[in-house]
């Protein structure tokens, strides 16, 4: 990228407080950007730190979690914000979707008062101003007869209603980050559908950046520019998206794909991954990912690879990098 | 005589002031021995529902269940009648499925007395755990010592234990990362071919069943819309709905394309509408739709669909409806 990204993540790494006075690292020495308008997709396994990685943009950790390294968004950087100065940014200029919507939302208040309360308390207008801007945001993520939508409460909407109108909420600030955390996956296939088309149009009227968290590769697919792979608290491979699902050069990006459904000639296969991913209070010497890589070789247990640079906009934290040149 | 035989099962649940909400809506499905039937759909339209009624943890309003040929009386009780035993549940979530207080050998033990009680020889435990691919020796750990899919593992070996004829699985693999779903799903395909068991498994990922099941019956709004080869439902799938389905799954092909979204929600249960219960959301829709309901029927060799729209472009196939085959 030519132009300096929106926000930019350097070597970031979160400690957490763990058993007998000791630390965990769930994310390490991780670096990513998303430029203007573009959206990044953040995929993993659970325990991957995905969602960490999310939760840092907002400044909101667990008790007791550090962060060192960079983020650097707007021209500053937010490690080095006061609470008071990343309470700000925090909605205002990055905001946050969940996977569930139905807690996202108060069940108990009318969207209105969810939608005006945070315009009024970002924006400082009236009462008048704010209904306005709140049928405009609920016409905005496309829920049919938005006068009359916000008279009423969360339970009575569908789960993909509510899941717009906590994007509505989301973007109530014009926010230019928005983090979608698994935001389709409580749904169901056709409903996810129609909030993938969403996100993909607020990008398009909006300029909206998006970090978008999924376990689901389907999903990373149909909306992310970009790619990122995190695997025990680390990136492994980073691309467009179109590399890194079509040839995947990292092992366990290849071996993630193959444990997808996936049709070769006239039958479907599944080919699982071995073992299971390690806890990160307890990872593998090493390459955290050598005992389940059918590639690995004497030094992988010896040395932990960094993600480098393989060719333009493509890295790979593996030393072997067996899957050069092969089709996927 | 297929070994689990569902017919015109209906489930009708109390909803609000004293309406019936029909969840099963005359459901017909069969599951022979070494055969995985899939039952597939989205959330509301009664799949759990029926998987529950055809263990007998729910009673079913109207219709039968025969198991082995006998019929299956919902669970009292007393506990079940000794013949029905050999019907096992699994479920989706193996965190809140098995007792996190007990050590898992013990667990998997329970299994087993349903056997015993009824003169049988369990498996056993150590037996159980290796068939799942785990080792003898976790026999004395807790579940919370186990990862989401070694847990599912041992929901499945408490199941085996019983020496089941056939299993109901209600998304047992939803609630694991993808890494493990495909291995927990290879697992219940060996176990059925190597057992000769039956298997019901109740998903709502498609994609899944198609790699796994030998027959796929499509579930909307309390109906089975549609059934058929897994392979033939996926390749050319005859209902509306069924489409839809498919093309509302992202693939993770690279391409960026958008799946497809079918509008509308699903409609309230306790109110489905008139004429075919999918006529509001179908893109194909025609005037019969909104006044008769269209019945199941055989409109390809050993498929069947219950749509005005595929039967007028698949002309009736003069063979009785038939539900009950092997892939």
């Amino acid at each position: 990228m030519s132009e300096a990204p929106l926000v930019s993540i350097e070597n970031l790494t979160i400690s957490l407080p763990g058993n007998n006075g000791g630390r965990l690292f769930p994310v390490r020495d991780v670096s990513l950007s998303i430029g203007a308008g573009e959206i990044v997709g953040l995929a993993g396994e659970s325990g991957s730190g995905k969602t960490i990685t999310a939760l840092s943009l907002l400044g909101l950790l667990p008790p007791g979690g550090r962060m060192s390294g960079h983020i650097r968004f707007g021209g500053q950087d937010l490690l080095t914000l006061r609470p008071r100065e990343m309470a700000d940014v925090r909605g205002r200029d990055i905001a946050m979707v969940f996977q569930d919507p139905m807690t996202a939302l108060h069940p108990m208040l009318s969207i209105e008062k969810q939608l005006t309360e945070h315009l009024r308390h970002h924006r400082g207008i009236d009462a008048r101003a704010a209904r306005t801007r709140a049928i405009e945001l609920l016409e905005l993520v496309r829920i049919p007869d938005a006068a009359r939508a916000l008279k009423r409460y969360p339970h009575q909407f569908s789960g993909g209603m509510r899941q717009r109108i906590a994007i509505a909420i989301a973007l109530c600030c014009e926010p230019q980050l928005l983090i979608a955390d698994e935001p389709t996956t409580a749904l169901d296939v056709t409903v996810q559908a129609g909030i993938l088309r969403l996100l993909q149009q607020l990008r398009g009227e909006l300029g909206l950046s998006v970090l978008l968290i999924t376990h689901d590769m389907g999903v990373m697919s149909a909306l992310s520019d970009r790619v990122v792979i995190m695997y025990a608290g680390r990136v492994v491979e980073t691309g467009t998206r179109t590399d890194v699902l079509q040839h995947p050069r990292h092992p366990y990006t290849h071996s993630l794909l193959g444990a997808l459904p996936h049709e070769q000639g006239d039958d479907m296969l599944l080919q699982p991954m071995r073992g299971t991913p390690p806890s990160i209070g307890a990872l593998p010497p090493g390459c955290p990912f050598h005992p389940r890589c059918d590639w690995a070789e004497g030094r992988c247990r010896d040395i932990e690879p960094g993600l480098r640079v393989v060719e333009a906009d493509r890295g790979i934290a593996c030393v072997v990098d067996p899957l050069v040149g092969v089709p996927a | 005589m297929s070994l689990l035989e569902i017919r015109g099962l209906e489930v009708t649940y109390a909803g609000h002031a004293g309406t019936r909400v029909r969840a099963v809506a005359h459901a017909d499905l069969d599951v022979e021995a070494g055969q995985i039937v899939a039952l597939v759909g989205e959330s509301g339209c009664g799949k759990s529902s029926l998987g529950k009624a055809a263990v007998g943890l729910i009673a079913p309003s109207a219709g039968s269940i025969r198991f082995g040929g006998e019929p299956l009386d919902p669970l009292k009780r007393g506990g079940r009648p000794k013949a029905q035993r050999k019907l096992q549940m699994v479920f989706q979530d193996p965190f809140s499925s098995l007792n996190p207080r007990r050590r898992i050998g013990d667990l998997i033990a329970e299994g087993g007395r349903v056997a015993s009680e009824a003169g049988e020889t369990p498996m056993s435990v150590g037996e159980c755990l290796e068939r799942v691919g785990l080792s003898a020796a976790f026999a004395d750990r807790f579940p919370h010592q186990f990862s989401g899919g070694q847990r599912q593992r041992i929901a499945i070996a408490r199941a085996l234990a019983a020496r089941p004829r056939c299993i109901v699985a209600d998304e047992p693999i939803s609630a694991l990362d993808a890494s493990a779903q495909a291995a927990v799903a290879n697992l219940l395909v060996s176990i059925v071919r190597d057992l000769d068991m039956g298997l019901l498994f109740i998903s709502h990922d498609l994609a899944i069943v198609r790699s796994i099941a030998d027959v796929t019956s499509v579930m909307y709004l309390g109906k089975i819309v549609e059934s058929g080869s897994s392979a033939a439902v996926w390749r050319d799938p005859l209902h509306p709905y069924t489409r839809s389905l498919i093309a509302a799954i992202p693939r993770p092909d690279g391409k960026g394309t958008l799946p497809r979204d079918l509008p509308g929600d699903v409609p309230d249960p306790a109110h489905p509408p008139a004429g075919c219960r999918f006529h509001p959301r179908c893109p194909s829709v025609m005037a019969v739709c909104r006044e008769r309901e269209p019945q199941r029927e055989a409109l390809q060799p050993l498929r069947t669909a219950a749509c005005f729209v595929a039967s007028t472009a698949n002309p009736a196939h003069d063979r009785p409806v038939a539900t009950n085959f092997v892939a």
